[in-house]
């Protein structure tokens, strides 16, 4: 239990126990009001409200927020959400971004809206936001991102696993890490997701690259049971087929890697080849 | 129809259908519904007059459209949205799939939030501006790409101060004259049933989407407060159904779906729920109740079983008060603990226990605990000796 952990540190000189676990940035003729509890997933709700349940299936861990405040008209809110790995962080964060955003390099990526900036970094997904349209305050949430940035471990890097998805015709920034059910479905979980447009065909790739050699075996099976078919041995296979509300789905799978590519049909055989080729090439 | 046939049907569509890639052959086609429309039941949302299935979409989570299309064809009307869902994709997801219907065949709404509401006490502030509310307004029916919307919520609304915001309120009956709006409401998490009678008092308001569910402590205040509401044309929508989903945090303890949503229709003042839906078989589960909301032996078992998981967090209903024979603050010092273990706040629950004065052993004069009646059915004395032993702890040792 925490008390007794506590109670065990309790001798002259152990370690200090803090509060919050965390030393928010200073910014210079800001004071900073701390007084927040720090939500965890049990009372994150009190907070976001709803937003609570997409935050916990991401793998939500801590938020912790700071007011800074000037005098009594001015204030920036910043809030560090911290999530179980750098892809379910990249996941909520992806979620909350849309392509058109005014993005930017800190961190992993930036976006810069009407009084806020949102970031990326390894395990965190950063908001700072303020009411205020002062240049003056404007500036200071700048400087307070990037004084967050530099106060927090973690990659600077996407995650690795959306390197895997093909260049051609992938719409910036449409990619997304998927905790569960992806395309609806309960026992699809763990997926990278982009969009594509190739000559009006516009269709969505999924990769599930974190399962093991056993999972990925066992969401195959079920997958494909569903329409009378088995995966076969294992590695290697490809099908298509007509997945309910879904449409028609390209499946295929290699040595880690599993494929899915939604949107395209029958006639676009050779592009879906195209792709899960490459995809599959990249991953040996 | 056959439960097990539907749940594979949503799922996979006709048996048949897969070939292998080189294959050649079918056709794209969207699937029949499968829920017989007939048996469907329909209420009647207030003064409105919408009649509305007692099952809606909760879209928030949801990022598939095969999803949403899927409700459509089983009979779900009602889809609920916000201006802040996924940064507004869930809205645009909407306003893509919508363009290809008619728009009389289902029933929108959304929600803007108004910036700069405090959020611990929920009351406005001078960054609360109907500008904001009305360029959030406008963003939300770009991206729906629609003339109207059905039901526009001022959302979550936690103060009588908010939900009387004479700027908003005024905007929101604007847009409700010039037809962009056919009705308006208020969403509202806590402190739902001040919120509630503010609504009736104001009397122009037309829809409530509150908070319900059986986990809620002051759930006989609630429906009291919903009771009045309903009495005076207001239409209610319950969500939260399901009370967080999971009795854990680490998501292990699933609430049950059907049960909690038959639990909340069995207050016939409740027009219908929006449990969201992220999988094929959420809907398949939420369509089972959708033509069946009677409550069955095992239904009942589980709603009672649930209600007896204590969770964490004090409800500060005061009944313990006066059965401690020490006279201890018993509501503080189990806000001490929830300041300890549910917030990690070591700091603030130790401030807290200073304040109070309690010592770091508060129980040791009683020999048995006379608190019997804690409506959360906390073991309050065991908690009461573990969080008091933080006393000990110097404060120099707490930063």
């Amino acid at each position: 239990m925490l008390i007794s952990f506590m109670i065990m540190l309790f001798i002259p000189g152990s370690l200090i126990i803090k509060g919050q676990q965390i030393d928010f940035p200073l910014l210079d003729k800001f004071e900073i009001d701390d007084s927040y509890p720090v939500y965890t997933p049990d009372n994150l709700w009190d907070y976001i409200n709803g937003a609570a349940d997409s935050y916990n299936a991401l793998g939500f861990k801590e938020l912790y927020i700071a007011d800074y405040k000037r005098g009594n008209k001015h204030s920036i809110k910043l809030e560090i959400y911290h999530h179980a790995n750098d892809n379910l962080a990249f996941g909520i964060y992806a979620m909350e971004r849309a392509p058109s955003y005014d993005f930017f390099k800190l961190g992993v990526q930036a976006y810069r809206e009407e009084g806020l900036v949102h970031f990326l970094k390894g395990e965190y997904y950063v908001k700072i936001t303020s009411h205020s349209d002062k240049k003056k305050i404007l500036a200071a949430l700048d400087e307070l991102a990037k004084k967050t940035e530099a106060m927090l471990e973690g990659s600077s890097e996407f995650p690795s696993g959306l390197a895997l998805f093909p260049e051609k015709g992938r719409q910036e920034n449409s990619e997304m890490y998927i905790a569960e059910n992806v395309m609806g479905h309960e026992f699809l979980n763990r997926a990278f997701r982009a969009n594509y447009n190739i000559d009006d065909n516009r269709f969505t790739i999924y990769l599930f690259i974190e399962n093991s050699d056993a999972e990925n075996k066992e969401m195959l099976e079920q997958y494909l049971s569903d329409h009378g078919l088995t995966p076969g041995d294992m590695p290697g296979g490809k099908f298509y087929f007509e997945d309910g509300y879904n449409g028609y789905v390209y499946l295929a799978w290699g040595d880690e890697t599993v494929v899915l590519i939604s949107g395209l049909r029958e006639a676009d055989t050779n592009l879906a080849n195209e792709y899960i080729g490459k995809i599959l090439a990249a991953d040996e | 129809m056959n439960k097990i046939d539907r749940r594979k049907f949503l799922k996979s569509g006709v048996a048949g259908a897969a070939t292998m890639l080189a294959a050649t052959g079918g056709s794209f086609a969207m699937l029949p519904p499968r829920t017989d429309k007939s048996d469907i039941i329909y209420r009647t949302l207030g003064k409105t007059g919408l009649k509305i299935p007692v099952i809606s979409m909760g879209v928030m989570r949801a990022d598939n459209p095969s999803l949403v299309r899927a409700c459509l064809d089983n009979g779900i009307t009602h889809f609920d949205t916000a201006n802040g869902y996924q940064g507004g994709r869930n809205e645009k997801m909407l306003g893509d799939i919508f363009r290809d219907y008619d728009r009389k065949s289902f029933i929108l709404a959304t929600k803007v939030k108004p910036a700069g509401v405090e959020r611990r006490s929920g009351l406005p502030t001078r960054e609360t501006t109907v500008e904001d509310f009305m360029n959030k307004f406008e963003e939300s029916m770009k991206r729906l790409q629609m003339d109207y919307v059905d039901i526009l919520y001022l959302h979550s609304v936690s103060s009588p101060e908010m939900a009387n915001h004479r700027e908003i309120t005024r905007a929101m009956k604007n847009l409700k004259k010039e037809g962009r709006v056919k009705y308006i409401g208020i969403s509202t998490h806590t402190n739902e049933p001040d919120v509630i009678d503010t609504m009736v008092d104001a009397g122009f308001w037309d829809v409530v989407l509150t908070r319900y569910n059986f986990t809620l402590s002051y759930l006989e205040r609630l429906e009291e407060s919903i009771k009045r509401a309903s009495e005076a044309g207001i239409g209610i929508i319950a969500m939260k159904t399901m009370a967080g989903g999971y009795f854990d945090r680490e998501r292990t303890e699933p609430v049950d779906a059907k049960a909690a949503l038959r639990w909340s229709l069995q207050n016939e003042n409740i027009t219908t729920t929006i449990p969201g839906m992220t999988s094929f078989d959420m809907l398949e589960e939420d369509l089972e109740v959708i033509t069946d909301i009677e409550m069955t032996g095992e239904d009942r078992a589980k709603i009672i079983a649930s209600v007896e998981k204590p969770g964490l967090f004090c409800t500060t209903c005061n009944n313990c008060l006066d059965l401690c024979t020490g006279k201890l603050p018993v509501p503080d010092l189990m806000r001490a603990y929830m300041y300890a273990y549910g917030y990690a706040n070591i700091e603030k629950a130790h401030s807290l226990l200073a304040d109070l004065g309690t010592g770091p052993d508060p129980c040791s004069d009683c020999s048995d605990c006379k608190i019997d009646n804690c409506t959360k059915r906390f073991d309050i004395r065991s908690k009461i000796t573990d969080i008091s032993r933080l006393v000990k702890v110097p404060e120099e040792f707490i930063i």
